[in-house]
Order: C-alpha cells, then structure tokens, then sequence
C-alpha cells in the first residue's frame, strides 16, 4: 500500500472530522434554516452580492452545503462512537477467548457465529422499529455489528501470543490474569485493533446512512446524510444536487476511513510485509 | 405458409400474455398502495379499495363528483314520514353470477354491514341511526331510522350490494378475494400486492364501459409510476403532489388538477400538553403560521387556503382564513399566559408533503417562541395514535373529502369515532346534533351555519389548505378525475 493513499485517506477523514467540529463556523447557513422562496435551486457559484448556496438548496429552501457540514456531525459521532463500543466489546470478548480458551473461547465463538449468520440489515431495522430510532440506539445496534470485526482477530492473535516467551515469563513471575491481560496482550493487539477500527467506522457510517436512508436512522429531521440521500430521491430528476452531494460525501468518508485504514494495516502489522 | 404465419402469429399473442401482460386496450391505473381485500363492505379507503369495490358492485345511490345524488340501483326514492324512506329498485339488474337483484338482496348486505367485523368499516347503520331494513315489495325496500337522518343518501351512497346466494354460501373471508357484484365490470383476477384485473360487464344496465379491461397496478415508487405513465405501459397515476406533476407530462400523457376536497391541517390534540387546551393559543399559532406562502412555493399555487371546516359550495363566505400575523400570534400567546412551550408536531409518510409542510411549520412556531419539534411516526403507529386521539401536540392529516355539511360538521362532536383532535365543545355538540334532526330546509341551514362559525373560531386545527387534486393522465384516455380520490374507470373511454 502506498503511503500517499494513505494520506489521501488521513486528509479526506480528517475533512470531514474538522467540518464536523467547527460546523457553527464552517456552515454558511443554520442547517435549519427554511427559505421557502428559494426553494429547489440550484448550485449557485455565480454573482457576488446575492445570497448564494454553493450546492443549491432543498425542498423547502434548506442550503445544501450546510446540511452537509452539519449532518458531518451525525456521521462522524455516528461512526466513531460505533466503532468506540465495538472495540470496547470485541476487543475484550476476543482476548478472554484467545488467551483463556477452553469454554470461554466456545462461548464467545458462538457468539461471533450467531452474530454473522444473521442478516444484519435486516436484524437493525427490526430492533429500531421496536427500540424507535435515535442517536444511541443506532450506535448500540451499529456495535453489535463492528464487535464482532475485533473479536476475531484480537481472538486469533491473543491465542498466537500466549505461548510466546515475554507472556510465559510474567506468568512464571506470578503476573495475575487480568494484569497481564492489561498491561501485556492488549498493547501487543493495539495496532490491529486500530486498523480494524478505521474499517469499522467507514462500516458504520454506511450504514447508519443506510438506516436514515429506510426512516429508521438517527431521527429524518436532523440533517444526516442517510436522510438527505432519501429526501433527494423524491427530487432526483428534478434537483439532482439534492440527492448527489451527500452520496458524495458518504463516499469520501468511507474512502478515507477504508485508505486510512489500509495503510495503517500495511504498517503496524510487523509481519504484514 | 399462411397456415404458418397464422400460427406462429397466435404462438406469439399466446406467449405474449402468458407472460402477464394485459391485451393493448387494457387501461391501467397505477397506485402505491396494495388493495387490501375486495369485500364490498370492508372499504378501508377511497383508492384504490373503493374505485375498485365501486366498479365491482352497484349502490342504491351513486354520489356524483360534486356532492350530489342520482340514482344507481334505485330508481326513485321518498321519505313517508321523517323517519322512514323508500327505495324503488331497477327491475331486471342481474349479478354477474346471474342472481337477480330484489328487495331481499338488499335487506341482505346492508345487515351484513351492520355485523362485526364489517361494521367496523362500513358507517351506514351507525352514522344514520338506521334501526330497521325491510323488503315492503318484490323491489322496494322500506328503511327506518331512529331519529329523522339529513344524511341517508350520502351514506347509501358507499353502501354496496353483492349477490345474495354468493354472500351467503361463500366463507366471509373468500368473499374479499372472489367478489361478485351487479357493477359495471366484472372479477378476473388478483395478484396480492401485484394487480387487479377487471373485465367489462357485458349485461350491464347502464350499458358496457367504454374501457373493456382495467388494471389496477401497485407500483410502490412514485418515480416508476411516472416513469411507466410516460412510456405508456401506464394510463392513469392517481394522487401526485404539486412537485411531480411537471413529471407526468410527455408526448403520451399530461398532468390534469381538479380542485381538491381534502382538508389538510394540523390537529390540535385536545389529551396532550394543556396549552392546546386554550382556545388564544390555538388561534395564535393559527395566526403564526404563513399558510398563504406555503402553498405559493411548497404546493405551487395549487391548493386553496382552508377558509372554513366545510367545503364549498357550502361554506359561510362571511368566514376568511386565519391572516398571517407573527405580532397578533405572540400578543394572543401573550395574553393566554403560555408562551415558549415545547410542542411536538408528529407526521407519517401518508402524504407526499408531509415532512416538508411540517418543518416549515416548525420553523413559523419557532419564530412565535416555542420549541417546536416535528417528528416522524411510522405510518401503523400514527394511524393507532389518531384513532386513540392520543397525540401529544400537532399532528399532520387530512379529512374529509366530500361535500355534506352534516357529515363533515359531525366528525367535530365530542362522540364522533373520526374526532381526532378529541375537540370538545357541548354547544358545538347541541347544535349539530339539533341540526341532524331537523327536516326543515332552513331552519337546519340557520344552525349548521352557526356551528361552522363556532368550529372555525375555536380552531381544533391549525388549518392549512385542500390538497390539491392532481392526476398523470394517457393523452389516449379521456377522464375527468374526481376531487375525493374515487376513480370511476367506467366513466372513461379510450380516445380515436
């Protein structure tokens, strides 16, 4: 993997990430903002002077750009906060299994087993039309789809690493479980964790914008970019910019993340090259 | 050769419709949602159950597009005491299985109508205060009411007739599957969630229907029914909005609006937060909210500003819209001691503008100070949530469509299954019920029109505007869409 992708990718997340934090500034509207005069424009890059909306505007005379500088927010806590808990998860599930085995290791292989049979599009839908959608239903369910990504592969190596010398000789020095757990095998899985982090963020910003897509995500009247993509649908043959730039910018995040990502995984994993 | 030709010719039509598509002069009718059943009195809504159900079966009475009454099964009608009335049946009307319609047949379905599960539907025992249904002769059937009904001819209107010994003989729920009527087409055939199709009733008594074969297609997406209707595999797309009508517009289709009849508005829930309780903050945010503009851009000059509960050609002229007033808005909040409140305006996908129309009334109650939150319902939640009149604030629907001063004044009284709002008002209540009990022509106009003023004033809605009637129409069709939703196919006929 070639570096500078992987600095395409570190440039194009950390975009989005600034965008999503300095949004008050960033925005040239309140996201919010309804013109109901300027309904349906178009781009406009043209003469000064004018209120101008450099990605056009909505149904109801909303600026595009704003909202997508805004809904950066959604996908980006959305995303982060989702592959946060499936890391917290997976990560410690995977390392019991790995290091301790044995019935653990059955318990918690079955569980990443049940967990990938299911179709898990169809599993999110059916837990938000019961739990109602919001910010941390969403992330919870979006979790139980990421954990399992760490799991196996914290698994696979926190059992490779236990039989190495450095985890035998603080073992034989009386080293307890949960300290070695700790201190020893979670920073030699660290750098795979992160690498499987940066796929699972892009994962979850998919499809957290998936599920805003089918009315199930977030909440449909606060700007995501899965809810500006449904309500551009409506509009496609009509206002194309309404629908096009928020799939453009769900294509550059998850871009960067999947770049990011790659590289990381090209470097941090010793035996990778 | 010829032989050949002739042969590999019906080979071709053969596999041709074996493959599911209709014969060229079919029309067909595109629609979002599927047809639930085809029980004549199970009519869950206007379209497309009720086009269909309205094609299948006849009525005593059909209602025509503007509200008033001609004669379908009946022939003639009188009314020997305020009470009672009489209905003369058309000699020689045949079901399509070649049962013969009399009196008896009558008697039949309209007891039906009044047995669960079908009563919960079909409104003609509860809304008239019908008590009794008797056949008085071979082919007149003689009604009785509890008290004196203004209303009869309207509810006679959606109440349907099936074959008798069909009704009777076949399982309640195979009769919604396999219907069987006396009405200008006949069953063919239905594919769940796919089709209905109708053939022509050759026997018909009011003469065939010009179109010999109508489709009722589902087509969820409104993109593809635009689509279709452009490319001509579609001839009729019922229920668009303002802004994709522009899309049905082609060399082979055109765009065609008549005024609409549904009411749009913002209930009032009367059970949620005690400041919708007061009647200045229902007039304050009446005033709040642009309602002339929203349609100017969002329905595109289309609708017509609500300016009273009824529909014209009935309604009082002396009433006018709610003006656009942000400083009476926050002066009458002022004075009612609630202002800044947290509001919930709640919506489903049911109508095209819903989420639009919602937000930017949102945005008109947050320049009038209060938190106004929309927030969207799905569409069984909402429909559960209406009927148990329990929304917290605001809720985005649409009523009555049709044009019976009693009928759309009644569902405002305190008891009335379709009060939504739970508007309760004992002097609304008296007059309206006074009202329905009194024959006399005038006298009963003098309190209608005093209970429309009284409704209007107490405003248990934020009233917005008709929904603007639009229809895709094959410029090889000639139909003139109705404004309630109904599509008569056995009105159309086929250009050239």
């Amino acid at each position: 993997m070639r570096p500078w992708l992987g600095a395409i990718g570190g440039v194009l997340l950390a975009m989005t990430a600034l965008l999503a934090v300095a949004a008050p500034l960033a925005a040239p509207y309140r996201p919010t903002q309804i013109n109901l005069r300027a309904r349906l424009q178009p781009p406009d890059w043209g003469a000064p002077g004018r209120p101008r909306h450099l990605l056009g505007t909505d149904n109801v005379g909303r600026d595009v750009l704003s909202r997508i500088i805004w809904g950066a927010r959604i996908s980006v806590s959305v995303g982060a906060a989702a592959a946060g808990l499936g890391a917290v998860i997976g990560t410690t599930l995977g390392l019991c299994a790995g290091f301790f085995g044995g019935r653990t290791d059955a318990v918690v292989s079955w569980l990443i087993e049940v967990q990938l049979a299911f179709p898990f599009t169809l599993f999110a839908i059916f837990l938000l039309a019961a739990l109602g959608g919001g910010f941390v239903p969403v992330v919870c369910v979006l979790a139980l789809a990421t954990w399992v990504n760490f799991a196996r592969v914290v698994r696979s190596q926190a059992m490779s690493l236990r039989a190495q010398d450095f985890i035998l000789a603080a073992q034989a020095v009386g080293v307890g479980p949960v300290r070695l757990l700790r201190r020893h095998l979670l920073p030699a899985v660290l750098p795979s964790v992160i690498v499987v982090a940066s796929f699972s963020a892009a994962q979850a910003v998919l499809t957290e914008a998936a599920l805003s897509f089918l009315g199930v995500g977030v909440d449909p009247t606060i700007p995501s970019w899965g809810a500006m993509l449904n309500l551009g649908r409506d509009y496609l043959s009509d206002a194309w910019w309404m629908a096009t730039f928020p799939g453009l910018a769900i294509a550059l995040t998850v871009l960067g993340a999947n770049l990011l990502g790659g590289w990381l995984g090209a470097r941090l994993e010793p035996r990778g090259s | 050769m010829p032989n050949l030709t002739r042969r590999s010719l019906g080979l071709a039509v053969g596999a041709w419709t074996a493959v599911g598509q209709p014969p060229p002069q079919a029309v067909v009718i595109a629609t979002d949602e599927d047809v639930s059943t085809l029980d004549p009195h199970l009519i869950r809504n206007n379209h497309p159950v009720g086009s269909l159900i309205w094609s299948l079966f006849d009525s005593l009475v059909r209602r025509r597009p503007d509200g008033t009454h001609e004669p379908r099964l009946a022939i003639a009608w009188d009314q020997p005491s305020p009470t009672t009335w009489q209905f003369h049946l058309r000699p020689g009307v045949l079901f399509h299985n070649g049962e013969a319609l009399d009196a008896a047949s009558v008697v039949q379905s309209f007891e039906r109508m009044n047995r669960a599960p079908f009563n919960g539907e079909s409104q003609l025992w509860q809304q008239t205060g019908l008590v009794s249904v008797a056949a008085a002769g071979p082919l007149t059937v003689a009604l009785t009411t509890a008290a004196p009904c203004m209303t009869m001819l309207y509810w006679l209107e959606e109440a349907f007739v099936g074959a008798p010994r069909h009704l009777a003989q076949t399982p309640p729920e195979r009769v919604g599957a396999q219907p069987v009527g006396s009405g200008p087409y006949r069953f063919v055939e239905w594919q769940q969630g796919e089709r209905v199709v109708l053939a022509a009733n050759d026997t018909y008594w009011g003469g065939v229907p010009p179109v010999r074969r109508a489709v009722f297609r589902t087509v969820p997406e409104q993109s593809s029914r635009l689509a279709e209707l452009r490319a001509g595999s579609v001839d009729l797309v019922p229920n668009l909005n303002p802004d994709s009508a522009s899309g049905a517009v082609s060399a082979l289709s055109r765009a065609v609006q008549v005024p609409g009849l549904r009411k749009m508005h913002l209930g009032f829930s009367q059970n949620g937060i005690a400041p919708l309780r007061d009647r200045r903050v229902r007039q304050a945010l009446n005033h709040a909210v642009d309602v002339a503009t929203m349609i100017e851009t969002l329905q595109r000059g289309m609708g017509t500003q609500l300016a009273s509960v009824l529909n014209p050609p009935n309604n009082d002229p002396g009433l006018t819209p709610y003006a656009y007033d942000a400083a009476r808005a926050r002066d009458l909040l002022r004075s009612s001691g609630h202002q800044g409140f947290a509001v919930e305006i709640a919506f489903d996908a049911k109508y095209p503008d819903s989420q639009e129309s919602c937000e930017t009334v949102a945005a008109y109650l947050a320049d009038a100070g209060l938190q106004a939150q929309v927030v969207a319902y799905e569409s069984g939640h909402f429909a559960e949530t209406l009927r148990a009149r329990a929304f917290p604030g605001l809720y985005f629907y649409g009523f009555a469509a049709l044009i019976e001063p009693l009928v759309e004044l009644v569902i405002f009284t305190s008891d009335a299954v379709d009060n939504a709002s739970g508007y309760d008002n004992p002097e609304f209540d008296r007059l309206v019920k006074t009202a329905s009990a009194t024959s006399a022509e005038a006298p009963r106009r003098a309190l209608l029109r005093q209970a429309e003023r009284l409704v209007w004033a107490d405003a248990p809605w934020l009233f917005l505007w008709h929904l603007p009637e639009i229809s895709g129409i094959a410029r090889r069709l000639i139909y003139q869409p109705r404004p309630d939703d109904y599509v008569e196919i056995y009105r159309a006929r086929l250009a050239g």
